[in-house]
């Protein structure tokens, strides 16, 4: 067995569970619902490698953080094309540098099939103290030029993680150090801005480019 | 009876084919490498798999390198639907103990990388328990894990 000594006594991480209890009470219908599936949605559903789909899609509430250009960004400007979501921070290389690289991945393959179905990725910063928009510029273009990243208002990116069902929390490590836990999950937004597929860890890029060409089969994204 | 037997002499033979290898001491650690960092606050991941030969538990409690600032070592777990990190004080291997670290458990946390840690190059790492250093290593740097396939 491996023993491992902890630095300090690990933080309370308060709220959490009710938080969580809140959220996933707030998504299951929409996942788990049989009666609102069609067939069609019920073929497509089985059809996923990775992904769980949404039947029927869920729309968000509206958003409004900074583009890493720092324009606002709304749900409008994540209309009219697939958009993957994944929440992390820049100082963060162990998961979230891996899930970029792994998300590039998945654009590549898909743009190897067919160049109009590449999703877009939007990386939303759970640590806007510290990553603002020049920031997770200058990191979401190490991974490719079709990555946005999204800072904002802490209140604002808190509300657009509770709507997708993910969690954060800034935890302090003591002498000016801190981290953030976060999940890990991936979210799929159709090209109408609604919630229409969650990836959750271990995430492979084959299985999420396999998902996403079944979900844009025939849908010209 | 018969293929009882079989395995009992098949058993045997690993065994002492275990037992013939020269006993080797202390850790051996292999397989390592460095993230190829990206963050402007030049902070990275490395991995390693460490390999206790002794027949008494080794623990290290710092890694350091001349090409950054500070080496803390880290869990990583799923808890309440997040993954969480923290630094540990000290990872000790029990006698004949593999451990790999890996993005999803135990992993070095770099701080600080100096401006030669780029993608190819080879950084050194030392292992300690306290003063004494366990194994001196060179591990690659690179955008993935170079040492898969």
């Amino acid at each position: 067995m491996v023993m491992l000594n902890f630095r300090s006594p690990v933080p309370l991480i308060i709220l959490l569970v009710a938080f969580s209890a809140g959220l996933y009470v707030g998504l299951k219908p929409a996942i788990t619902d049989e009666n609102t599936r069609s067939d069609a949605d019920l073929r497509t559903a089985q059809a996923l490698e990775a992904g769980t789909l949404l039947t029927p899609s869920r729309a968000l509430q509206p958003i409004s953080l900074h583009s890493a250009t720092d324009a606002e960004l709304t749900l409008g400007d994540l209309q009219n094309r697939w958009t993957l979501v994944f929440f992390g921070f820049t100082n963060c290389p162990n998961i979230c540098q891996p899930t970029m690289q792994l998300l590039s991945r998945v654009q590549a393959r898909i743009a190897a099939k067919d160049e109009s179905r590449v999703p877009d990725i939007l990386l939303v910063t759970v640590d806007p103290q510290h990553d603002d928009a020049d920031t997770l510029l200058r990191y979401t273009q190490v991974f490719g030029d079709q990555i946005t990243g999204a800072t904002g208002d802490i209140d604002a990116i808190r509300a657009f993680a509770s709507d997708l069902g993910v969690l954060f929390q800034r935890v302090e490590l003591g002498e000016d150090q801190y981290t953030v836990d976060h999940s890990g999950t991936v979210l799929l937004l159709d090209p109408d801005a609604r919630l229409r597929a969650i990836f959750s860890p271990p995430l492979g890029a084959v299985g999420i480019a396999n998902d996403i060409m079944t979900l844009t089969e025939g849908a010209g994204a | 009876m018969r293929p009882l037997r079989t395995i009992a002499v098949l058993l045997l033979t690993l065994m002492c084919a275990a037992c013939s290898e020269t006993p080797e001491q202390g850790i051996k650690v292999n397989n390592g490498w460095i993230r190829l960092p990206v963050a402007e606050g030049k902070m990275t991941a490395g991995y390693i798999t460490i390999s206790n030969f002794s027949e008494a538990p080794v623990s290290i409690t710092r890694v350091s390198s001349a090409a950054f600032e500070r080496i803390e070592i880290h869990t990583m777990s799923m808890q309440d639907g997040m993954m969480r990190m923290r630094p540990v004080d000290s990872l000790t291997l029990a006698a004949g103990e593999r451990i790999e670290l890996s993005p999803n458990g135990l992993h070095l946390m770099l701080h600080g990388a100096n401006p030669d840690v780029t993608e190819g190059q080879l950084v050194p790492l030392t292992l300690f328990d306290g003063e004494q250093p366990l194994a001196e290593l060179r591990v690659p740097v690179a955008a993935e894990n170079p040492h898969v396939q």
